[in-house]
């Protein structure tokens, strides 16, 4: 399954992807809004990272600028480069980045019934990733997407090839989806929320499949989330965003149990648990920024309850706290 | 003990037309025989996975869809055999907030237009002064400033939206309230805010809620008792201790192991029950127990004989042919 991998590339555990000092803004009509300023995160090769943050905190624009998906007039990508096979995904060609996306690195989206076309049979769907990829032959295609379907658990392979989205359920349209990322056997995959739209039960369906995958190709998953019980789960190691900027960053485990930033503990802390006895849930006061009026220096001092006067001129350095743990925050910033 | 809400054999179908004169050729039970009861000033969890009827069954307990068949009594009276004017006043004891509060709130009016609009209908407020400080008062219960009240919603945040919403709630006064998914489309650190609202409105107006919900760690922070629903019937209630530490349906125990877990500890403890197929189409419901094709423990009484609905000791019901103990 990975003869070309096996030969001359770097072992799992060395850095696949580096994402550094990323700048993404949007140009409206008023102004220049940043929605990513200064981000940088690693991805190694077999791990999966987990991107947890609220809506609009940038999670989201950072990944999809991996594959320049974030497109358009007023888009600019202003600084920082992405590190990939030794090359700056940012400065590439369009048809340097075809190569790519895809084949190498490829997506699931959250919402699968808009990310698959409704016109298109599945077969259809998933076969043009091979057409466009490889050079096999229409039955060769067609085998292979039957196997694809079988490892993500989908019974009748061959029936649900003929089928078009609506005829499927939830669930199977979000396998449906995370066997078509991985037909090509790619290096990376960034999943978008691949599980918020689903049941609970069927996430836990669909998050075993991504393992179980994962064991047996050996890729390395960026995995963007709201959702705290999904990345803990999940991930290896958690970047934690607020308001376009990383905030924290550790192993899993270490994050969740010795968090640092104050905005890492309040959303720990504000997460209902089984057997919890309080009256009230523990609260981040205040409401998320919008874009248009971000706070300045960190833009989390408006709902710090440990705000000082410098959180508000600039942005602290990222400080090392302890090994692979790094936190943004002025109170552990070194003087 | 003091019920206010008794629900008996509430049964919701919806008709599927087809053939030539567009005659019923079938019939897709939403709500199939369901069962309950709601303490005054308590909370009710109702949980299931989407599809599962529980969004129904609070719509048809509210009157906004027209119920197929059962009786359901608030506060003692039988809402189907009240008066009309009679049915109006026990609706406005009755309120509901939906689940996305960018679809529940009319983007063309102003937020006093949209609390306020309760007020009018049921000429709660004599004067226009009345009227204002009625709906400021709602605003500043509810976390709003009263300075937004001429705003329009595409100016405010989710959480604050659904801040509105229950403003819009809690306008006229009522007894209880049917919470549809109300936290779910926000944001996690908004969430909390909401659900501390929520509380502290039940604690300071004695309110009664039916809290609808997939996420089952907020249902087991907010509910009293809670009722585990699958295909259109209730397969499980009870205390919220009872449910959370002692589930005895495979269909609780199932749906509490695919919760994530968070901690080391959590991470430990767990087994993982992983339940096989997605939910059977609702017209076409198997004969026995509902739940038999994903069931892990099932046996041929299952799938022959629908399993009997059972008091298990202290209140704790559940529908199953051999419950976990």
């Amino acid at each position: 399954m990975n003869e070309e991998r096996a030969n001359g590339v770097p072992a799992a555990g060395e850095p696949l992807l580096q994402v550094s000092h990323l700048r993404v803004s949007f140009q409206t009509d008023r102004a220049l809004l940043c929605a990513v300023e200064d981000v940088s995160f690693t991805v190694n090769r077999g791990e999966t990272l987990g991107i947890v943050g609220e809506s609009g905190c940038g999670k989201s624009i950072s990944c999809m600028s991996i594959l320049k998906l974030v497109q358009g007039e007023n888009v600019r990508y202003e600084g920082g480069e992405i590190r990939y096979a030794g090359e700056n995904t940012l400065t590439m060609t369009e048809k340097q980045l075809q190569t790519i996306r895809g084949r190498k690195i490829s997506m699931i989206f959250q919402e699968p019934m808009t990310a698959l076309n409704p016109l298109y049979s599945i077969g259809d769907q998933m076969g043009e990733v091979l057409k466009l990829h490889t050079k096999l032959r229409k039955g060769e295609i067609w085998t292979r997407c039957c196997e694809m379907l079988e490892k993500v658990r989908i019974p009748n392979p061959g029936e649900v090839l003929q089928r078009y989205p609506f005829n499927l359920s939830g669930g199977m349209r979000q396998r449906v989806m995370i066997a078509m990322a991985l037909l090509t056997n790619p290096e990376l995959v960034i999943a978008d929320e691949p599980t918020t739209a689903l049941d609970v039960t069927i996430q836990a369906q669909v998050l075993d499949v991504m393992r179980q995958l994962q064991g047996e190709y050996g890729c390395s998953y960026i995995f963007i989330t709201h959702d705290l019980g999904v990345i803990s789960e999940m991930a290896d190691r958690v970047v934690v965003m607020y308001g376009g900027r990383v905030c924290e960053c550790a192993e899993t485990d270490t994050l969740f149990e010795h968090p640092y930033h104050p905005y890492t503990r309040g959303l720990i802390a504000s997460r209902p648990y089984r057997g919890m006895q309080a009256d009230r849930l523990p609260v981040i006061p205040g409401n998320v920024p919008s874009l248009s009026n971000k706070p300045t220096g960190c833009p989390f001092h408006t709902r710090c309850p440990d705000a000082r006067d410098c959180c508000r001129e600039a942005f602290p350095e990222e400080t090392t706290v302890a090994e692979g743990h790094t936190v943004a925050c002025w109170n552990y910033a070194k003087k | 003990m003091d019920n206010l809400l008794e629900v008996k054999d509430l049964k919701k179908y919806f008709p599927i037309k087809g053939g030539f004169f567009g005659r019923t050729v079938a019939e897709v039970r939403a709500v199939d025989g369901v069962s309950f009861s709601i303490q005054r000033g308590r909370v009710l969890g109702l949980v299931g996975e989407s599809g599962c009827g529980k969004s129904t069954a609070g719509r048809v307990l509210l009157g906004l869809s027209p119920r197929t068949g059962g009786e359901i009594r608030f506060d003692g009276e039988d809402v189907s055999k009240a008066s009309k004017s009679r049915q109006r006043e026990l609706r406005r004891r009755m309120q509901m907030v939906f689940q996305d509060p960018f679809s529940s709130l009319d983007p063309r009016m102003n937020v006093a237009e949209i609390i306020s609009e309760g007020l009018v209908s049921y000429q709660l407020c004599r004067t226009r002064a009345e009227l204002d400080d009625r709906v400021h008062q709602l605003m500043e219960q509810c976390g709003l400033f009263p300075e937004q009240a001429y705003r329009y919603v595409h100016q405010f945040s989710g959480g604050q939206r659904q801040r509105i919403c229950i403003a819009r709630a809690l306008a006229t006064s009522p007894d209880f309230i049917v919470l549809d998914e109300a936290v779910s489309a926000l944001d996690v650190s908004i969430q909390a805010q909401i659900i501390n609202l929520l509380r502290d409105l039940q604690a300071r107006m004695g309110l009664t809620y039916l809290f609808i919900s997939h996420d089952l760690n907020i249902v087991q922070f907010i509910s009293d008792q809670v009722a585990v629903m699958y295909l259109g019937e209730i397969v499980e209630y009870g205390t919220t201790e009872q449910i959370f530490s002692h589930p005895m349906h495979p269909y609780t125990v199932a749906l509490l192991s695919a919760v994530p877990a968070f901690t080391r500890e959590e991470k430990a403890r767990k087994q993982r029950i992983l339940l096989e197929g997605d939910l059977p189409s609702p017209y076409d419901m198997p004969k026995g127990c509902r739940f038999a094709g994903r069931c892990p423990y099932r046996q041929d009484t299952c799938e022959e004989t629908k399993p009997a609905w059972t008091d298990r000791g202290d209140g704790h019901w559940c529908m199953c042919h051999r419950p976990q103990l």
